[in-house]
């Protein structure tokens, strides 16, 4: 059994002994660092440690001591049109973002529909467990907001509401310019409370292409943005924007654009890999691509590319509060092991099922009716554990026995390990198992899109990657790969390789799910049979539950780490890499 | 009497005779009804397109969700007992770890019944799945309705207890 996590966590770095890191690079830190302390004691030695670590190091938010006693709500309307609301939305996450640097004192109270489905069971878990007694504003009441918080913003920047994305360059000098954002029609309330305008994107950008817009915010603010943190502010295209990462990427000075990885647009392509480029080894890529422009698959490639750290997810909200929020002193994280580390188990010639779970805990069925009523596996973000420590927390203490974590996905982050240059590929999962140790997690959960899809293509492993994964994590109990299906398999000592053998689908009935379970049974006689299965997001435990009730076949549904020592028992599955004649197809 | 009885034998005998000879009833091009369906995923659209030259006939689909497609053609000579058609992918259920085998090939025999209504393949293959190699057969009825307007595919696979049934209306 290893030690489980202490609680006060920090990330893999070893800068974070500063304070205040959001203004200044790591490496500047550190040359203050060593000029000012440890230089003429460590030496060159300590500078050639140094530089290895900052291969994969990026400073954490800084944390205060405990969380705040007060904070304020502002509950925010379900409109997410540009012409609707989100000119307020847009005011109130660049003031968040602001207001929260010193320290938590805004939590944006997102609509019961958001995507990520946690902001209120967070709110009472806040107030529950770590004392944050809330004070509540009305809903998108920015006035009553200015009226507390104005004071953090020097000034205020206007975006240009006939030209979308002017709002995501809004929102880079929002932070390095301390300005809040506002549209044309919020400068009465902006002035109402002191502020002056900074800059006014009226106009600026009429008629300019999309790389032409961000070039130019590039040339005249990029060198003041975070060399950690850059967002990328897609997921929904056109009339509608869901920005909620947006306040904790004002309050990084993170650079913000929505550019395409899609090679169908040369030019954005080319300023993407610029900015890639530039940014930190190993630093966080936020947000999500654009709906509009790319695909899930090039986007992550292509991060994956540049050996950066993708976390994925363009409306997680309220990480500019919960990111400097350390976790209680009492609590520590422990996963539910259905078995020791070192069991040896025998399968027996029946069937066994292991289900899991793996997009984003918070927008998939973890409030839904159903949960712990079978073993379930769930993919934690495991970065989280110091950039956003409280919803981990709640999460692990919002368990059930049949709940069981495990590490993905592909790495510190969301990646594809194929697209990761071999070069950097040890550094940064050096730094998952880091994160793994201190979430106690012992499975590594793989997906690679960078060649397919569940549609077409392949996702699986050539056998070079896989001997990676199997060199850098000698101390998993196995591994489990794909997202739909995949075919890689494979049993090294006593950690096997196991890829998704059924993708429940979230619009597949009940009875044809049965169908192709009981179908899969027939496909794969030999006993123990594996069948490891991949639950889409919504679709909900009860469901899951009812279709293996369905079964015309006996099977037994058992907990994924129980799943892997038993497979680790009996290869019946044949070892499997991806073959230079299985089909490519690079998710246009 | 004997003279009709052995035409009439004569034409049930040949039934493929009577399909080249009259309209082919299952040539065109057939849209998707997902409401009188099996469900589909993980695709959302299957557009058929049936072309039928003497004896020849030729099955083209394209599958689709989004931006993700996937086509491909299939020519049968029903002059022939059997067509090995080469395949390079499996697309009929994504959901199921379940891959073409390494012979990349079916074995297809085909048949027209009631006089040219029905197009009847048993199709064998080979699937891949973890286990390794598994035979599979598939019964496919293409029926087209009394008015000529709508078709149903009906597929039996010998490891799947349940039909699938897709339902298809002519565009052309």
């Amino acid at each position: 059994m290893s030690s489980p996590a202490q609680s006060n966590l920090r990330p893999p770095a070893k800068c974070h002994v500063l304070r205040d890191t959001s203004r200044v690079t790591p490496l500047r830190q550190c040359h203050v660092l060593r000029d000012t302390f440890f230089g003429r004691i460590f030496g060159a030695a300590w500078l050639a440690g140094l530089a290895a670590t900052l291969a994969v190091a990026q400073p954490a938010p800084r944390k205060v001591d405990r969380a705040p006693a007060a904070a304020t709500i502002v509950p925010l309307s379900e409109n997410w049109r540009l012409d609707g609301d989100v000119p307020v939305h847009a005011l109130l996450l660049s003031l968040q973002g602001l207001a929260n640097r010193g320290t938590p004192r805004v939590y944006l109270e997102y609509p019961k529909n958001w995507q990520w489905e946690i902001v209120h069971p967070l709110r009472d878990f806040l107030t529950r467990r770590h004392g944050v007694k809330f004070d509540r504003l009305g809903t998108d009441d920015a006035d009553a907001a200015l009226a507390r918080f104005a004071r953090h913003a020097r000034g205020y920047v206007v975006w240009d509401r006939a030209v979308r994305s002017s709002l995501i360059v809004a929102f880079t000098i929002s932070g390095v310019e301390d300005a809040l954002v506002v549209s044309e029609n919020l400068i009465p309330l902006a002035e109402k409370h002191g502020l002056k305008k900074l800059a006014d994107l009226r106009g600026t950008f009429a008629g300019q292409p999309d790389h032409e817009i961000y070039q130019w915010a590039y040339d005249r603010y990029f060198e003041k943005c975070s060399r950690d943190y850059y967002v990328i502010l897609g997921g929904e295209a056109g009339a509608v924007m869901q920005p909620g990462i947006a306040d904790f990427g004002v309050m990084q000075r993170a650079f913000f654009t929505d550019l395409s990885a899609n090679p169908k647009h040369p030019e954005e392509l080319a300023l993407e890999k610029k900015i890639f480029g530039r940014q930190n080894p190993a630093s966080i890529v936020l947000g999500w691509h654009s709906y509009g422009k790319d695909t899930e698959g090039q986007h992550t490639t292509l991060v994956g590319n540049f050996g950066l750290k993708m976390e994925g997810l363009h409306n997680l909200p309220n990480v500019s509060f919960t990111c400097q929020i350390p976790l209680t002193p009492d609590f520590k994280f422990t996963n539910n092991h259905s078995v020791a580390r070192d069991a040896r188990l025998t399968a027996e010639k029946k069937i066994y099922v292991a289900a899991a779970a793996t997009d984003s805990m918070g927008i998939g069925t973890w409030t839904k009716p159903g949960r712990g009523k079978i073993p379930y596996a769930w993919q934690v973000l495991m970065n989280w554990s110091w950039m956003n420590p409280p919803a981990l927390q709640f999460f692990y203490e919002d368990k059930t026995p049949n709940d069981y974590f495990i590490g993905g996905l592909s790495g510190p982050g969301y990646m594809y390990p194929k697209s990761i240059p071999a070069e950097k590929f040890p550094a940064l999962m050096k730094s998952a198992r880091e994160m793994m140790a201190v979430l106690d997690l012992r499975v590594m959960e793989i997906m690679d899109y960078s060649e397919g899809n569940r549609h077409v293509g392949n996702t699986d492993l050539p056998k070079a990657v896989v001997d990676r994964y199997y060199e850098q994590f000698p101390d998993v109990l196995g591994f489990i790969n794909g997202y739909g299906t995949a075919r890689t398999f494979d049993l090294r000592d006593t950690r096997p390789f196991i890829s998704y053998d059924y993708y429940l689908d979230v619009g597949r009935p009940v009875d044809e799910a049965t169908a192709d379970l009981e179908e899969l049974i027939q496909l794969n006689p030999a006993r123990p049979y594996f069948l490891l299965m991949h639950v889409r997001e919504s679709n909900t435990i009860e469901k899951v539950a009812t279709i293996l009730n369905s079964l015309s076949e006996p099977v037994e549904v058992v907990p994924l780490d129980k799943f892997l020592k038993l497979a680790a028992s009996a290869k019946t599955y044949r070892t499997r890499y991806q073959l230079p004649s299985d089909p490519v197809n690079r998710n246009p | 009497m004997k003279r009709p009885l052995l035409l009439l034998l004569a034409l049930l005998a040949s039934p493929l005779t009577r399909a080249e000879e009259s309209r082919p009833l299952l040539a065109g091009a057939w849209k998707f009804d997902a409401a009188r369906s099996t469900e589909l995923s993980p695709w959302k659209n299957y557009d058929l397109v049936i072309t039928v030259d003497g004896s020849l006939v030729t099955l083209e689909r394209k599958l689709a969700w989004g931006r993700r497609e996937y086509a491909d053609r299939m020519a049968l000579d029903l002059g022939q007992p059997e067509t090995a058609v080469p395949i390079a992918y499996w697309p009929d259920n994504r959901h199921l770890g379940a891959y073409v085998g390494d012979n990349q090939t079916k074995r297809v025999r085909a048949a027209w019944l009631d006089a040219g209504r029905i197009l009847r393949l048993s199709s064998d293959l080979v699937l891949e799945t973890q286990q390794g190699p598994r035979a599979v057969n598939i019964l496919s009825d293409y029926k087209v309705s009394a008015n000529g307007a709508q078709l149903t595919l009906t597929e039996l696979r010998s490891t799947r207890n349940r039909p699938v049934v897709h339902v298809f209306t002519r565009t052309k």
